[in-house]
């Protein structure tokens, strides 16, 4: 259902030239020239396709928590409250909300108090999934923010093994705590610390989920004002950031532990190019079984105009 | 952006009164902690009690609380107030589910979106699933916990301890 995952880079541009699309995507679109051409830049023509598909909201999906409920069950219950569900062939939990009420929201049922389910876009479910935490493991989440993904790992693990969570920010902290005790994950440790400062745990793990924090190009859709805010300053400052936090994460993965890297950035300098540094030390990319393909792929790449979510990296990396 | 000031507060194990404390408020709503289950109490300006049900969570949060402060860890088992431990809706729950917990009040559906929306339960008509006096699980029909109550057999009070509205009320 969600056709090629995966863009060549540097996409010919054949029936517009480059700045034809780039005056489109600011003229039309609302973004600013250094945005249109990054876009441009990865996607080509395709980019105002990516535009359009960004000016609507984006399909909303849930993740059923196993910990606590089934999917027959959950999908029976959701289903007497008015919500439509369907599965997500590619995933393992997820579901897309094809319909819902007026009342309850989504995000107030008492299914939702009760944890049995997490609102989460199906790229955050892809790249814990891509991480295939197992029980009995000891599991990093590097940059944890409100727990979405550090939910899922917990609930992958069975709650059995251990799951450190780092998250600096003290309102995202006590979110995270907050969505570890709604979702029934008892094998969490939270840390409220700097991740770049990792190494002085003296931990060594298993697998690290690093979705780094970024310039979050890819959510513009629920984000518009960044079409105009993002700028060559900040890419480069979350570059540095994110390259510093992989740095710390592969410092922390016993080696033939997995690694995967993710970021809701379009730009190839928050995606590509930051692991492209782990490959120069001597890591090895290893291939992601491309949802809805049989190909395996080296890394995978999400677009609102091709798979109804946001613009989204995933990448996984094995330490030799 | 990375700069948040960290929490402050160490993680040990609980003094002989704590313990007493703790035990009380199981025995206090029926409940019982498996054997093999640890407790360490959090010190900051106020103490919260984890539950471990794995030697492994446990053995890294200790490990951890050596170099760094531990935010939070396993599972939330409760706090003290004025010297004495409140059960916790997490341990609570856990218990519950895995039936070591016997003081269980189930309410109604019209009930239910009461209590979750923070009220207190008036002329709770006595029936054979109500437990008596004291602190309580509340659930539902199907089973799902809603929170935590005080419950008064004599009046039919249930008093809102906590509920699981709280996650939407908190704004998380």
């Amino acid at each position: 259902m969600c056709g090629s995952l995966y863009v060549d880079s540097d996409n010919p541009i054949s029936a517009l030239d480059k700045e034809q699309v780039v005056a489109r995507l600011v003229e039309s679109y609302g973004y600013s020239p250094f945005f249109a051409e990054k876009l441009v830049g990865v996607l080509g023509e395709e980019a105002l396709s990516a535009a359009e598909a960004s000016e609507k909201p984006l399909r909303k999906a849930i993740r059923v928590n196993t910990l606590k409920t089934t999917h027959r069950e959950l999908v029976q219950r959701l289903g007497g409250k008015g919500f439509q569900l369907s599965r997500i062939p590619w995933l393992r939990n997820g579901y897309w909300v094809q319909a819902e009420p007026d009342t309850p929201p989504l995000g107030a049922t008492h299914e939702y108090l009760f944890g049995y389910y997490f609102v989460q876009s199906p790229p955050s479910m892809y790249a814990v999934e891509a991480l295939d935490p197992r029980p009995g493991e000891t599991v990093l989440d590097l940059a944890a923010g409100a727990g979405g993904k550090a939910t899922y790992i917990s609930q992958l693990m069975e709650n059995r093994g251990v799951l450190v969570a780092v998250e600096p920010k003290r309102g995202k902290v006590a979110a995270l705590r907050s969505n570890v005790s709604r979702m029934g994950c008892t094998n969490t440790v939270i840390l409220q610390m700097d991740g770049r400062s990792l190494p002085s745990l003296g931990m060594v793990f298993d697998r690290v989920l690093l979705d780094a924090p970024c310039t979050s190009s890819g959510v513009v859709s629920r984000h518009p004002a960044l079409k105009l805010r993002v700028s060559a300053k900040d890419v480069a400052e979350q570059q540095n950031l994110q390259v510093a936090l992989l740095e710390a994460a592969y410092r922390a993965l016993k080696v033939g532990g997995v690694l995967v890297y993710s970021t809701c950035s379009y730009f190839r300098e928050e995606g590509e190019e930051v692991v492209g540094r782990l490959v120069d030390r001597g890591a090895s990319l290893t291939p992601l079984g491309s949802p809805g393909e049989t190909v395996s792929k080296k890394w995978v790449r999400f677009y609102p105009h091709m798979h109804g979510t946001e613009g989204f990296f995933v990448c996984r990396v094995t330490k030799n | 952006m990375q700069g948040n000031q960290e929490l402050r507060g160490i993680l040990r194990p609980p003094n002989p009164d704590e313990l007493r404390s703790f035990n009380s408020a199981l025995e206090g709503c029926g409940a019982t902690l498996p054997a093999n289950y640890t407790l360490l109490v959090h010190e900051l300006s106020y103490r919260e009690v984890y539950v471990f049900s794995d030697t492994m969570v446990l053995r890294v949060a200790e490990q951890l609380s050596v170099k760094r402060n531990v935010y939070f860890a396993g599972i939330f088992a409760g706090s003290f107030r004025r010297g004495r431990f409140r059960l916790g809706l997490d341990l609570a729950e856990h218990l519950y589910r895995l039936g070591r917990l016997s003081s269980i009040v189930e309410v109604n559906y019209e009930e239910e979106q009461r209590f979750l929306y923070g009220r207190d339960l008036e002329g709770l008509t006595p029936r054979e699933n109500l437990s008596t006096s004291g602190t309580v699980v509340v659930v539902n029909g199907a089973g799902d916990v809603l929170g935590l109550g005080r419950y008064d057999e004599r009046s039919g009070r249930l008093a809102n301890l906590v509920d699981k509205g709280w996650y939407l009320r908190r704004g998380h």
